[in-house]
């Protein structure tokens, strides 16, 4: 009699256990089947932040807003002209992805790249021009006094900090991200360093490929 | 001193690398020096060099007479994203290490005396300063990055 109901108690469990096991291929199947989206490296936004409101001048001194980025793709790097190291290599590789991606893509689409500098004490508007133009015709550079670079860097969710030298030999804390913002001035993603153009290009549409794919749906 | 301790002694004296307080045996593999860009007052210097001693060589200055000043820098970007640029008070290669100064990492930060004396191509001359009195020459072309 004892020996019938612990065979009985033995089954119960055992047929819990199968089920549960079962049950949860279950949910997990149906959990990860939700994203089938491209192959993404760097970070993507599941709810892509929308940049705030900012107020900055390009180097031909035009005002240079939040307007400025709708209807049209683009590359944002924050950095300073006197940067020797990480700005000119990540300028280079994000000017050189641009013209390449202009390049393949039909005429309707729009990409623009930006510096961003965030040392308006050395980079007069005059100094930005002789730069940007060194890394191609096509890059915006953009300034403004201090307050209005904080509240730019507020709007990428980034910052940068001065740290104080002997006279002019200061240099500047800064994100070395490119930030990816979509023609709805959504901050799509943003790539992290070190950078190089072909990464960036492919980076760029893995993402626009997403974006249309859910613009498509 | 008692024998355990003389032992102990010894054996760290053995373990440490010697420390040569001289520039023999440096070699230059690689390197370049990026042509200033307009608007701007610095730029950088690369290199890659090998340490051919069987000591540690140790590289305290580098100086240049065509810039006016040169600065040992190391670029890093945190989880954040933040990019640094920290001074670095010299450079230690271990015996048969090969240093390489690239972008992103260590380099050289050049601070430009004038900038229409640059052509693409030219020798910039370095001067390597690893003691008191030991010092070494080498050039590096400039190229636009």
């Amino acid at each position: 009699m004892i020996l019938a109901k612990t065979k009985i108690l033995y089954i119960v469990y055992t047929s819990i256990l199968i089920i549960a096991f079962l049950f949860g291929i279950l949910i997990s199947k149906t959990t990860t089947t939700g994203l089938n989206g491209p192959h993404m490296e760097g970070i993507l936004w599941p709810n892509p932040p929308m940049i705030k409101p900012l107020q900055l001048n390009n180097q031909h001194g035009e005002k240079f807003t939040l307007e400025n980025f709708k209807n049209t793709w683009s590359l944002v790097f924050f950095g300073f002209a006197n940067c020797p190291d990480i700005c000119p290599m990540s300028l280079q590789a994000m000017t050189k992805a641009a013209k390449a991606l202009r390049a393949e893509t039909s005429s309707d689409f729009a990409l623009q790249t930006v510096f961003i500098s965030v040392d308006p004490e050395r980079d007069t508007l005059a100094n930005l021009t002789k730069y940007a133009s060194y890394f191609s015709k096509d890059l915006i550079a953009v300034t403004g006094t201090p307050d209005e670079l904080k509240a730019a860097a507020r709007s990428f969710n980034t910052l940068f900090m001065k740290i104080e030298g002997v006279g002019e030999d200061y240099t500047i804390e800064h994100s070395s991200g490119i930030f990816f913002i979509a023609p709805s001035g959504h901050m799509a993603s943003v790539l992290t360093p070190p950078h190089n153009s072909l990464q960036i290009a492919e980076r760029f549409q893995n993402i626009f490929s997403f974006y249309q794919g859910i613009s498509d749906e | 001193m008692s024998k355990i301790q003389l032992c102990l002694t010894l054996l760290l004296i053995a373990l440490c690398p010697n420390i040569v307080i001289a520039c023999d045996s440096l070699e230059l593999l690689d390197g370049w020096v990026k042509k200033p860009l307009p608007g701007t007052k610095y730029t950088a210097a690369y290199f890659s060099i090998k340490n051919n001693s069987h000591g540690t060589q140790s590289i305290n200055k580098f100086s240049s007479d065509q810039f006016k000043k040169v600065m040992m820098h190391s670029s890093s970007t945190n989880s954040e994203g933040i990019t640094k640029m920290n001074p670095v008070s010299s450079l230690m290669l271990l015996p048969s290490q090969i240093l390489e100064a690239k972008p992103g990492g260590i380099h050289l930060m050049l601070s430009v005396k004038n900038f229409e004396l640059f052509n693409a191509d030219q020798l910039i001359s370095f001067s390597a300063s690893c003691g008191k009195n030991s010092s070494w020459q080498f050039s590096l072309p400039m190229k636009s990055p």
